[in-house]
């Protein structure tokens, strides 16, 4: 029995000190889960994570609809605001963390660059094997994604870059983070940073991308986008440069206009997947049957007197700018009914919608060239009389153009031509206009950041 | 120890025996030796001649006969009593009671092991089996409130076997449970999300209750309880540790005859409380005069009404003339019957002892349909060999248990409170059920009679079982060797009536031609089963030796592995549980059996659409193992100034890989001043002792794969597959830690007549698991993290009081037990969240530094503007402002406290004759607690539900103070109105147990030739004293499968039912 008890007791000692450091016993794998390590070890994968940033990047709508909003071409004050919920707070900008219009923009914004920042790291780390043409495409994607998306959260969420380039920019994030890294309050960079990563990232997507892309974006996206960005800083030299670029070289022509049997000729009249260049479009929001992000974008797009996508133009805004009812510019518009003006530019036709097309860039070379003094006023009404024509408006004939009544018409024309778009917005707060009684360069301007941002760093600067 | 000196008096008395033979001249002497504390007679007392060497033992019936020359003096020598003399007079019967001994003395059950309570350092209270005898209760954890300092238990009211919360010192957990660990027989309860798992479903009709997995342990079995509060008694539980243990012991068999004991109740349950709603007229009136201040026509007589519930496209329409008056909460509430049988055997002789028992409990609750029946069996046996002892636990429970919906599950007593307005009638003209199939669209969940057509059930099959060896190597040395198995087979089955689980084809015109214009019954069936396994094998070394009769060493090491598996699997009909239009479910035909092959489409179904299979299926499985060694060593000089040093190193699967394995441990001293020389001069304290512990416990948080991130489909882009991640990894998700210092003061006044115990705790949670928010920005594409918060930390501080005093003790005994808890919480630091970070979502209950966690975050209400009739708030800068949804949204700020400042209990326990009596009363003072329901069920939902009677109060006309604004139609106000006007004190005062009892005269029962027959009346939750309108103040949310909402959002109840006050009348019967 003896025997018996200190071979029991021997055993327990043993089992004691090798089974209490053995970290195997309690190593299980997970057997019903796919371990996020394999996610980036195919490129056909990386193609699939990239999928998703486009897919958010092209639901633009809430970028659109807060930007119209923010803008002064929308009749905010003709909406039944009672039934409106979020709508409620643009009038007046009386946002708050928990205005679910601006929300959007934020979430979707930094969903997108979450999902790139996965792509670019991937590439980085060469974490799957491809081409090196593969890996420069997916990175440069990456990268004009997210830029595109950083303009537009800046654009909505900081003050212009031209009154306030010291202000809270937006919070910058190209990296992929570990979770404690992500649990690391991280604060707002100023504007004028915000800016230089914008045109960092489109710089290297630039060079990275190709000519052509098929559905993705290519070079001369990224250029265009980069005019834009360059433009909107006031930086009339590179933006005349990049815009003269893309009009120059990028091979993008207006597309004729009685030519287009499916609608009535209206300035989106895009039905095309991929991007042709006869159409004026750069970068869209692209239908396929089956996946029309631009029927998405016209359904929850703002509705009005029953229909999709239709909104009040505010009657502030000169007929004028609109010219005769023949025009295009005109066109935009759905008609008038006791006085009041609509669009019908987003009327839901399974088309695409651009986000950038060339006029902006005509307007954007026409402006920044008189600016820098590299163009004359010819030069520049010719521009605008190229976009006229294009649009069938007459010519403009201005007895002893100065420069200012010069650059004055191209922001008029330019009002006209881009009516509703976020571009509007732009102009705005790069000219530190006022809206509504309230200055761009004033943070009441701004929407909140929205709780969801708060949640995790309650000491970020908060507009 | 104990068995040591057992086996010494046992061989001294075998001696004894020996001598007697031979000694002539002798008297016979018999007798009875019972117990001062109850009068029960207290079997193997050694009876001694004092100054000789002769005696016996008592028997089963503390009966003993011992031959003795007249003059001599017995001892009476028994384990935790005061040793007894009687002198030999002549008489030949003598009656001897023992005095219970000083509880400093008494042995404890602590972690692994036993310690005499005189030389613990540790904070341990302990509830022996008396407290559960013959209490109605279905879960015996229950029997905790108000018994034990520092415990704090609250319920989810009358759904009968659900879970309680219980929290010892106060909470500190965010994501992982708040729940203490249970410990039975060496078997650590595995706990899962919500403490421990009792596997129920979490998606189906009972989603609004947690049922209590130790419900299905047989409260009889129970000997005691030990509840294991600070660092030095918890640190060997190590990850498992931080929110205190509780440890139970099954009855074990005594040395003698067989004594049998049968134990039978029977009993009635009703509600504690029931809240008075609008009957029918009143809600009537009240709705016609929200029309009217809506600026609406009023509805006449021959109008309709149409209901939209709100949450669910459901539309009633009822004329006006065939309003009923139903009081829907009297139509689900009822009295139920309880009966509750138990039997035991138990005895046994120096070789082996065996505790059998047999029990049979039935429940039928307050709530019509709901029924919880328990048959338990229970057999220990020690077995004691020369070197070797091998014991055996096994039980095996069978529960039958009838869910009920309940708060926010449709067509139970939440509904019969809610959306069932008492205009509606049970049934239609025709006889059909109101709110079913003629609503000729979803069912609603709005008719709870008929919604009892449904049956939810569970069958749970629970076996527990231990089987120890025990090597007894030196007197001084041993090694114990156990296996345990905890194995749970839990069986659900959900079947949806065709009553209220339809589908209308009604003008749909791609329904089969001939289903058109019907309305189909479409009875549903989901089946679960799952299979649960807890493993455990625990190894351990004992050493118990006193060198130069001052130096005493007791020290346990050894090791643990425990591996726990979950897996489910079950099927169920597709389609909306609650039917639908179109025939998109797959249902049961009524006229066949309920098997999964009769599951097909409705007749209905929309062949182009519903063309796969009507059944569907899963599995799933979920695992966790732990790998543990622990140590305890206690060194004391004279028993007088006492050292502990206890760890536990502890490997954890469901921690993330870099932090899977780490060390816990306390240290603690304690030094019995009582047993210094200076103290013999010290009156009337005759004991007296401090200790002081601090250590570092885990505290758990392992849902399954937090760790491990993951990633899967994301929906298509332009027909192209999306990837995305789903869950961010992080390796080093782990325990937080409680760090925890103890301070305590044990005394005994009047040789020990009073005593108690005085402590200070301080416990401090940092690195708190968190299902937290990070910066939208960080990501985008993840909501949450899990995360061990480096920044937070909770601090639960508080002061501790017990006493316990014998009052009198002659031919009335009268002993007291008090205890009250000081508690406050707070949170000290949350880092840069938020304060919307950790939302847990119902009633606005926050985390914000500091106050304490739980607290509200609330707009505070001004009162009813007197001209207007709206209710206003005040801003933050203290303006009286209108009450909207922005309004109350932006001017939140941190109030009240859902932890009570106080609590405790008060017993009482009387004998007298053969009369007995034990009264407890628990109490509550300085908490609050957010009626979530109230701000719907007091003029938010005043179109869409039915409203309390405090209603009737609204404002009228300018003019009229009052705290009920006006009444409108909008019921928006019900979802956004989160301000203090629902914040309620929730102090009170129950008196919880009632027990009056006769144990008939010992020569009646006698010549009936039993040893003993009492009866007994029982009255549980009789009366309780509170000023809180709601349902019961007790009664919390529990019921989230998320840990998170437990711990943060306990203090606001949604429609929550009342208590169960039962009382039984019952007979004990042993021989």
């Amino acid at each position: 029995m003896k025997n018996i008890a200190s071979k029991i007791l021997i055993l327990s000692a043993f089992s004691f000190f090798t089974l209490t450091s053995c970290e195997e016993l309690v190593d299980i794998k997970p057997i019903d889960e796919l371990p996020i390590g394999d996610l980036t070890k195919d490129s056909i994968n990386v193609q699939y994570v990239l999928n998703g940033a486009y897919n958010l990047n092209q639901g633009m709508f809430p970028i659109w609809r807060t930007a119209v909003m923010l803008g002064d071409d929308f009749d905010v004050t003709s909406i039944a605001l009672k039934e409106q919920g979020d709508y409620q707070f643009f009038p007046e900008f009386r946002f708050g963390p928990f205005n679910g219009v601006s929300d959007a923009v934020w979430n979707d914004g930094y969903n997108t660059i979450g999902r790139t920042n996965i792509v670019i790291d991937a590439v980085e780390k060469k974490t799957f094997k491809a081409s090196q043409n593969t890996y420069n495409r997916l990175k440069g994607e990456a990268l004009f994604l997210r830029a595109t998306q950083g303009f537009f959260i800046t654009q909505i969420f900081a003050l212009p870059y031209t009154s306030s380039p010291s202000a809270p920019g937006m919070v910058i994030r190209t990296k992929l983070l570990t979770a404690d890294e992500a649990a690391v309050p991280v604060q707002r960079s100023t504007v004028a940073e915000t800016y230089a990563q914008i045109e960092a990232d489109l710089n290297e997507a630039i060079n990275l991308l190709p000519e052509s892309n098929g559905t993705g974006v290519n070079k001369w996206m990224a250029k265009a986008f980069l005019a834009r960005v360059q433009f909107n800083k006031n930086d009339y030299a590179n933006a005349y440069a990049t815009a003269n670029d893309v009009i120059t070289n990028g091979g993008y022509t207006f597309a004729p206009v009685e030519g287009d049997s499916l609608t009535p000729s209206l300035p989106f009249s895009q039905s095309i997947t991929t991007h042709p260049k006869n159409v004026g479009f750069i970068y869209d929001i692209i239908n396929i049957a089956g996946s029309d992000k631009s029927g998405d974008f016209r359904g929850r797009f703002y509705n009005n007197q029953g229909f999709n996508a239709n909104f009040t133009i505010h009657p502030d805004v000169p007929s004028a700018l609109l010219g005769d009812t023949g025009t295009q510019f005109y066109k935009q518009l759905y008609g008038r009914r006791n006085n009041v003006r609509w669009t019908q530019k987003y009327k839901a036709f399974p088309r695409n919608i651009p986000v950038i097309r060339l006029v902006e860039m005509y307007y954007n070379r026409a402006e920044a060239g008189l600016q820098t003094g590299t163009i004359t006023v010819n030069q520049a009404i010719d521009d605008l009389n190229f976009v006229r024509n294009a649009n069938g408006l007459d010519s403009l004939v201005i007895e002893n153009p100065t420069q200012a009544v010069v650059i004055e018409q191209i922001r008029n024309d330019r009002r006209g031509a881009m009516i509703g778009e976020p571009d509007r917005l732009f102009e705005l707060k790069r000219l530190n206009a006022t809206v509504r009684g309230v200055p761009t360069t004033d943070t009441k301007s701004l929407p909140k950041l929205p709780v969801a941002e708060i949640n995790g760093n309650r000491f970020i600067q908060q507009n | 120890m104990n068995r040591t000196i057992t086996r010494a008096v046992l061989l001294c008395l075998i001696f004894c025996f020996s001598v007697t033979a031979l000694i002539a001249q002798t008297i016979k002497v018999s007798g009875e030796v019972v117990s001062g504390d109850d009068r029960q007679p207290i079997p193997g007392v050694a009876v001694r001649i004092k100054g000789g060497q002769t005696g016996t033992i008592t028997d089963g019936n503390g009966r003993f006969t011992v031959s003795v020359e007249p003059g001599a003096t017995l001892e009476f020598i028994s384990l935790g009593y005061t040793p007894e003399e009687k002198l030999v007079e002549g008489t030949s019967f003598l009656k001897v009671t023992l005095k219970v001994e000083a509880k400093q003395l008494k042995e404890v059950v602590i972690g692994y092991g036993k310690q005499e309570r005189r030389k613990m350092v540790g904070s341990v209270s302990t509830v022996n089996s008396k407290a559960l005898e013959n209490v109605p209760t279905a879960s015996f954890e229950q029997n905790l409130q108000g018994r034990v300092a520092g415990v704090q238990l609250s319920t989810q009211g009358g759904v009968v076997g659900s879970a309680s919360r219980i929290r010892i010192r106060g909470g500190g957990q965010i994501g992982g449970t708040g729940e203490p660990l249970f410990v039975i027989d060496g078997i650590i309860l595995d706990q899962g999300a919500n403490g421990t798992s009792d596997y129920s479903s979490r998606n189906g009709p009972g989603q609004a209750t947690n049922y209590s997995a130790l419900s299905y342990i047989d409260q009889s079995d129970i000997e005691t309880m030990s509840i294991l509060k600070d660092a030095s008694a918890t640190a060997i539980y190590g990850a498992r540790g931080a929110n205190g243990v509780v440890i139970i012991t099954t009855k074990s068999g005594k040395v003698g005859k067989p004594r049998y004991n049968f134990n039978v109740s029977t009993g009635v349950n009703s509600a504690t409380r029931k809240l008075d709603f609008l009957n029918g007229e009143e809600w009537f009136s009240l709705y016609q005069e929200a029309r009217q201040n809506d600026g609406l026509p009023l509805l006449g007589p021959n109008d309709a009404m149409r209901i939209n519930d709100g949450n669910q496209d459901a539309q009633i329409v009822l004329p006006v003339s065939q309003f009923a008056n139903t009081n829907w909460v009297d139509q689900t509430l009822r009295n139920g019957i309880i009966r509750d049988a138990n039997f035991n055997v138990s005895g046994g002789t120096e070789a082996q002892t065996y505790s059998i028992n047999a029990s049979a409990y039935q429940n039928e609750g307050i709530l019509k349909g709901n029924s919880f029946d328990r048959y338990a069996v229970r057999a220990n046996v020690l077995n004691k060999g020369k070197y070797v002892d091998i014991s055996y636990n096994n039980s095996l429970t069978y529960v039958k248990n009838k869910i009920v919906p309940v708060s926010f599950n449709p067509g139970g007593f939440g509904s019969a409170q809610s959306n069932s307005l008492p205009i509606f009638p049970i049934y239609n003209p025709d006889g059909s059920f109101f709110g079913t199939q003629a609503a000729q669209s979803f069912n609603t969940g709005i008719n709870p009679v008929a919604y009892a057509d449904n049956d939810f059930r569970q069958d749970v099959t629970r076996s527990l079982n231990m089987v120890r060896a025990t090597v007894n190597f030196l007197p001084y040395l041993k090694t114990s060797h156990s296996l345990q198995t905890d194995l749970t087979f839990l069986k659900e089955r959900f079947y949806y009536s065709g009553t209220n689980r339809y589908s209308s084809s009604i003008g749909n015109n791609n329904a089969p031609a001939a289903e058109r214009e019907k309305v189909t019954p479409l009875p549903g069936l989901d089946e679960r089963t799952v299979y649960a396994q807890n493993i455990l094998t625990t190894h351990q070394i004992d050493f118990n030796k006193t060198f130069k009769e001052k130096h005493t060493i007791t020290a346990t090491a050894g090791f643990e592995y425990n591996y726990v598996r979950q897996r489910d699997n079950g099927f169920f009909s597709q389609g909306n549980n609650f039917g639908g239009t179109r025939g998109q479910s797959g249902f049961l035909d009524p006229r066949q059996s309920i098997s999964s092959g009769n599951i097909r489409w409705a007749p209905n179904a929309d062949s182009l659409r519903f063309n796969g299979s009507a059944v569907g299926g899963y599995n799933s499985v979920v695992y966790r193992a732990f790998n543990s060694g622990f140590t305890r060593i206690n060194y004391d000089y004279e028993g007088r100034y006492l050292l502990e040093v206890s760890g536990r190193m502890d490997g954890v699967s469901n921690f993330g890989p870099n932090k899977r394995i780490a060390p816990f441990g306390a240290v603690a001293a304690g030094w019995v001043m009582s047993d210094e020389k200076f103290w013999a001069n010290v009156p009337l304290l005759n004991f007296s002792k401090i200790r002081v512990s601090y250590g570092g416990q885990g505290g758990p948080g392992y849902a399954l794969n937090e760790w491990n991130g993951s990633y899967g489909n994301g929906g298509t882009y332009l027909g192209n597959p999306i990837l995305q991640p789903t869950r961010i990894p992080n390796p080093d998700v782990s325990w937080s830690t409680v760090y925890q210092t103890d301070i305590s003061w044990d005394y005994g006044f009047n040789k020990s007549r009073i005593t108690g115990s005085v402590t200070w705790f301080n416990r401090d949670t940092r690195n708190l698991h968190i299902t937290r928010s990070f910066q939208q920005s960080a990501y985008g594409y993840a909501a949450q993290l899990y995360i061990n918060d480096p920044e937070a930390s909770i601090v639960n501080r508080g002061l501790e009081f017990a006493i316990s005093s014998i009052n009198m003790d002659g031919k009335l005994r009268w002993t007291t037990d008090f205890n009250i808890t000081y508690l406050t919480n707070e949170v000290k630091s949350i880092g840069a969240l938020g304060p919307d970070a950790i939302n847990a979502g119902p009633g606005d209950a926050r985390i914000l530094e500091g106050y304490p966690q739980g607290v509200w975050y609330l707009a505070e209400y001004a009162g009813v503007d007197a001209q207007t009739g709206n209710e206003m708030i005040y801003d933050l800068a203290g303006n009286k402002i209108l009450a909207t949804n922005d309004n109350v949204r932006n001017n939140r700020k941190a109030v009240g406290n859902p932890f009570p400042k106080f609590t405790g209990g008060f017993a009482n326990n009387f004998t007298y004759k053969g009369f007995d009596a034990q009264i407890l009363f628990s109490f509550s003072l300085g908490g609050q607690i957010y009626d979530d329901a109230a701000k719907r069920q007091i003029g938010g939902y005043s179109y869409i539900w039915n409203q309390r009677r405090t209603v009737l109060n609204r404002w009228q006309k300018p003019g009229d103070v009052t705290d009920v604004p006006r009444l409108t139609t909008n019921t928006s106000a019900g979802d956004w109105n989160n301000t203090t006007r629902w914040l309620y004190d929730a102090d009170f005062l129950r008196l919880r147990t009632v027990q009056i009892g006769y144990t008939l005269p010992k020569n009646l029962t006698t010549r009936m030739k039993i040893e003993k027959l009492r009866v007994f009346i029982t009255a549980h939750n009789l009366a309780t004293f509170t000023n809180y309108p709601g349902w019961d103040p007790e009664v919390t949310r529990v019921v989230e499968s998320d840990p998170q909402v437990s711990n943060v959002s306990n203090g606001s109840p949604y429609l929550s039912t009342p208590q169960v006050r039962t009382t039984t009348i019952g007979v004990q019967l042993s021989f």
